[in-house]
């Protein structure tokens, strides 16, 4: 897959961010805690606390393989064209990564529409959700195709 | 005394309807629009997940996007439970409710 040096050092240090944030000690009411793992009900804690029991170590593990295999196809620094299960833990990592960083930045559908401006730092953290955006619709295309 | 009538049952025995109808009752998997996921992407996650063709996954999308839900599949509980768990691996804000 085509990525710059620079694109490989950006991606690597927001994915190992992300592998801490999924194994740090949770903070209740963590917004991206919560996004990543949402409910499985809106007003059954029962059902809620059921499917977390059945299911949540699973989820955690998924995510944290998906993120594991982009983290280890980065560290090769060879940019051999993806296999089918390493474009599916793509999927699912950049998902998680624009999902964290979206809720992170408390993003709405206005200021995901405002293009940011790269000339202000403060953008910056937007530029980066747009640029894994781009990224992820790549790959969504190529699938497609 | 006897009589030639037939006894009449004091009650009538009609299975309880509650205990029959409730494991027939559907489970449905709701997708709620968030605004981080993009279009394309939510798309490819309902053909993966449920083998739906490209425009009956496109009409999901939008009615996810426009409407703010969409019901994407629904089945008994376990189906469901499954269907909500693939949902949240892709990283789309899934939840389960009885059909009501």
């Amino acid at each position: 897959m085509a990525l710059s040096e620079e694109e490989g050092e950006l991606l690597k240090g927001i994915v190992r961010e992300y592998l801490e944030l999924l194994d740090a000690e949770r903070e209740p009411g963590d917004p991206v805690i919560a996004r990543l793992f949402p409910s499985a009900s809106i007003d059954d804690p029962t059902l809620e606390a059921d499917f977390r029991e059945l299911a949540g170590g699973d989820l955690q593990d998924h995510k944290r393989q998906a993120a594991l295999r982009v983290l280890e196809y980065l560290d090769t620094g060879d940019r051999r064209p993806l296999t089918d299960d390493e474009q599916e833990a793509w999927l699912v990592a950049l998902t998680d990564l624009r999902l964290a960083m979206g809720v992170r930045l408390g993003v709405t559908d206005e200021t995901f529409d405002a293009f940011p401006n790269p000339n202000d730092p403060a953008q910056w953290p937007l530029a980066v959700l747009h640029y894994l955006g781009s990224l992820q619709e790549s790959l969504v295309a190529a699938l497609d195709a | 005394m006897t009589s030639a009538a037939p006894a009449k049952p004091d009650t009538i025995d009609r299975p309880d309807q509650d205990e029959v109808a409730e494991p027939q009752l559907p489970w449905v998997v709701i997708v709620w629009n968030d605004p981080i996921n993009l279009m394309s992407y939510v798309t490819y996650v309902f053909q993966k997940l449920f083998g739906y063709s490209r425009d009956k996954a496109t009409k999901l999308m939008l009615d996810v996007h426009h409407r703010g839900r969409a019901v994407v599949s629904s089945g008994p509980r376990e189906k469901a439970e499954m269907d909500v768990y693939r949902l949240h691996a892709y990283g789309l804000w899934a939840t389960m409710t009885k059909d009501a």
